[in-house]
């Protein structure tokens, strides 16, 4: 089932450890997701460095600690900041094939998830504001297990649309309740 | 004003089912439960002139709450409407904000029903209809209450029994449904398993035995102190306190513990009759089935055996030390069970050999997979791992010491703290360890064997069929160690299980073996 383009099947692959071998999916994500995910970072490491930065100014007799929390927060931020959305962006890859949906996703910590397309439930793309702003979108695949669920993060918005649309296709085709 | 709701599903050649109401034996219910209410009340009325306001407050409130539950009961009663059509169950409730709610009946994986005692004097039974949706139990179906032969009828009928293609008997067309044989006529079930009272200590061997009467205690003096009564004062208005310093600290503590001993076990041979009182686990024709237990609160669980995925083999450290488990069924329309006694638990705590007898025969297997699965253990470097982690909670322990002798200047930290450090350091390896040796993995002819846990060891058989998709995951630490978590998802039981830092190829080749096609084709032998 290639209804869906290929927008870089020939991008280089991260190097993988050796021991694992499951080979990596077929796409990379939109490039600008490294944009988003480093907003998203940024505004994490702002929202903690603040609430220290306040629990500091508040807390009197704590303050020399929360002093050196604040420094390291500001330090583990900013590292986080650089060097998170870039690594997600080697790790987090997609595929869809005939017969099941394969994604790649985290940053130290990797994690393959594939399901049957035959097992499929619902196929949604989501759009948070920060998304929108980017013009990218999320798609969520869901199974009948409670924890089966595969998400491709930072898809191009026209791209997430057209897979949501032939991954319901493709679903519909097969009866029963995918149990 | 009977509800007249449009019959979708039916063809117009059919005579649209009838909506019903719950029976009307729940008037009565309320009522005595309205009675019930009272009784508080009027203890507060008759300690109104007594020195105790807060007693007073406090039974007025009681009775308060059962007043108003019982009343709102009765509205739910009285606003509640159910019917089954050919292809759907359906349930409406309230007349402002009315909420109508219909299942497909080809959803339906379970069928219970619950007695409470009085549910039980007038005959009744609460019917919780469950499907395979895993959203949570939100979804099901709850009819509190109808009769018990309708509850045995809704069973019938909505389980199994294959019928016509429509759902409906043949012979019955246009009418309402129930037409179903005579419930309890089923004289051809398998009887699996049934109660031995031999397996009563087994149920006593559980934490709760000695926690619940700790918590018990903590609870009535939480009470007792809340209405402001306290318990220095009644101690000292009686003789307790003299009779307490006449003991040694020795006895004295030698008697508490006796107490809570003999409370705990007395409490849990009590929790044991009461749950599992009549208990019969039997096959019922047309694939269901079904466990009934209870003697103050009856229970009555069926099971749709084709969604029937495996079982589940619980080992709480005290109840293996002992050679006994704990058997639960994975199947869609059973969630996760909270500890106890869930849904999908087929037999009370028993003898290991007994345990695996009835997973064999509730699998229609020769022996239980989980017990001749030769279990292939895990890689040295999980050890690893879980000793590291050893060491990091004792080295954080150690720390915490450390800053507590800084910070309290003056002031050293006790002697004794310190040496507990060796303690938590021997629990800690010992836990590591115990956890290690849990961690192992089979691949069966039919079934996916995975096994993990150090206090609660669970082995689970998962049929290969059940399997509907893969999730391997691998942290930084796994990745530096070649292991690798891998997780077979399933609609059943827990959604999940895990092959825990196995080696990253084996667990591969595992999955990869357990349901061909699925993960195989994105494995490569580079």
């Amino acid at each position: 089932m290639h209804a869906v383009p290929h927008p870089d099947a020939d991008s280089p692959a991260p190097p993988d450890a050796p021991t694992l071998r499951l080979r990596p999916p077929r796409h990379q994500v939109d490039r600008r997701a490294i944009s988003l995910w480093s907003v998203r970072a940024a505004l994490t490491a702002v929202g903690v460095v603040a609430g220290l930065a306040l629990l500091a100014a508040v807390v009197e007799p704590a303050r020399t600690w929360l002093s050196l929390a604040v420094m390291a927060a500001v330090v583990g931020g900013a590292v986080y900041v650089v060097a998170m959305p870039r690594i997600r962006y080697r790790v987090h890859r997609w595929e869809v094939t005939d017969v099941a949906v394969y994604a790649r996703s985290g940053w130290l910590t990797h994690e393959w998830r594939v399901a049957p397309l035959s097992r499929v439930q619902t196929v949604d793309a989501r759009r948070s504001p920060l998304d929108q702003a980017f013009g990218l979108s999320s798609v969520r695949i869901t199974t009948a297990s409670a924890s089966g669920d595969v998400a491709i993060e930072g898809l191009d918005h026209r791209l997430a649309a057209d897979l949501v649309e032939s991954l319901t296709a493709a679903t519909q085709a097969t009866p029963g309740d995918a149990t | 004003m009977t509800p007249t709701g449009a019959a979708t599903d039916a063809p117009p050649t059919t005579v649209e089912v009838p909506w019903q109401r719950l029976d009307a034996r729940m008037i009565a219910v309320d009522g005595v439960r309205l009675a019930g209410a009272l009784v508080p009340l009027a203890i507060a009325v008759l300690l109104r002139n007594a020195d105790a306001t807060a007693v007073v407050s406090t039974l007025r409130t009681l009775a308060f709450i059962g007043v108003a539950s019982a009343l709102h009961d009765l509205w739910r009663w009285s606003t509640t409407w159910y019917r089954v059509t050919e292809a759907r169950v359906e349930v409406r409730t309230g007349v402002v904000s009315r909420r109508h709610r219909s299942m497909p009946r080809d959803r339906v994986r379970r069928v219970d029903a619950t007695a409470k005692l009085l549910h039980r004097a007038f005959g009744l039974a609460v019917v919780t209809i469950a499907s395979g949706e895993q959203s949570g139990a939100t979804d099901d179906l709850k009819l509190d209450a109808v009769t018990t032969g309708r509850a045995g009828e809704l069973r019938h009928l909505l389980l199994g029994t294959p019928v016509a293609p429509g759902g409906l008997p043949a012979d019955a067309p246009g009418r309402s449904t129930w037409v179903e044989p005579a419930p309890g006529a089923a004289e051809d079930e398998t009887v699996l398993a049934s109660l031995r009272w031999g397996w009563a200590p087994y149920s006593v061997l559980s934490v709760w035995t000695l926690l619940l009467p700790a918590v018990a205690v903590t609870a009535v003096l939480q009470a007792l102190s809340a209405i402001g009564v306290s318990v220095e004062e009644v101690a000292e208005d009686d003789r307790i306190v003299d009779r307490a310093r006449e003991l040694s600290p020795a006895v004295a503590v030698a008697l508490v513990v006796v107490t809570i001993v003999v409370v705990g076990v007395a409490g849990a041979l009590l929790r044991f009759v009461e749950t599992w009182w009549g208990y019969r686990l039997v096959r019922e024709p047309g694939g269901r089935l079904r466990i009934r237990r209870g003697l103050l609160t009856s229970r009555s669980i069926s099971l749709d055996e084709s969604r029937l995925r495996g079982v589940e083999l619980t080992e709480p450290v005290l109840l293996r030390t002992a050679g006994g488990a704990r058997l639960h069924a994975v199947t869609t329309g059973v969630g996760e069970g909270a500890g106890g006694e869930s849904a999908g638990t087929l037999l009370p705590a028993a003898p290991i050999g007994e345990v695996d007898r009835v997973a064999a025969a509730v699998l229609h297997e020769q022996r239980a997979p989980t017990d001749h699965a030769d279990l292939r253990p895990h890689p040295p470097a999980a050890l690893r791992r879980r000793l590291s982690r050893a060491a990091l909670v004792v080295g954080a322990v150690a720390l915490g010491l450390v800053a507590a002798e800084v910070g309290t200047t003056g002031r050293s930290v006790t002697p004794g703290a310190w040496a507990s450090i060796p303690l938590v350091a021997a629990g800690a390896i010992a836990y590591a360890r115990a956890s290690y040796r849990s961690l192992g993995h089979a691949l069966e002819r039919r079934y996916l064997v995975v096994r993990r846990g150090a206090l609660v060891r669970r082995t689970v058989a998962l049929r290969r069929t059940g399997i509907i998709g893969w999730t391997v995951r691998s942290t930084l630490f796994q990745r530096r160690l070649g292991l690798a978590t891998v997780v077979a998802t399933t609609a059943a039981g827990r959604g999940a299980y895990a092959l825990v830092d196995v080696d990253a190829r084996e667990g591969l080749q595992v999955a990869g073996d357990a349901v061909p096609g699925l993960l195989d084709p994105f494995i490569t032998d580079a």
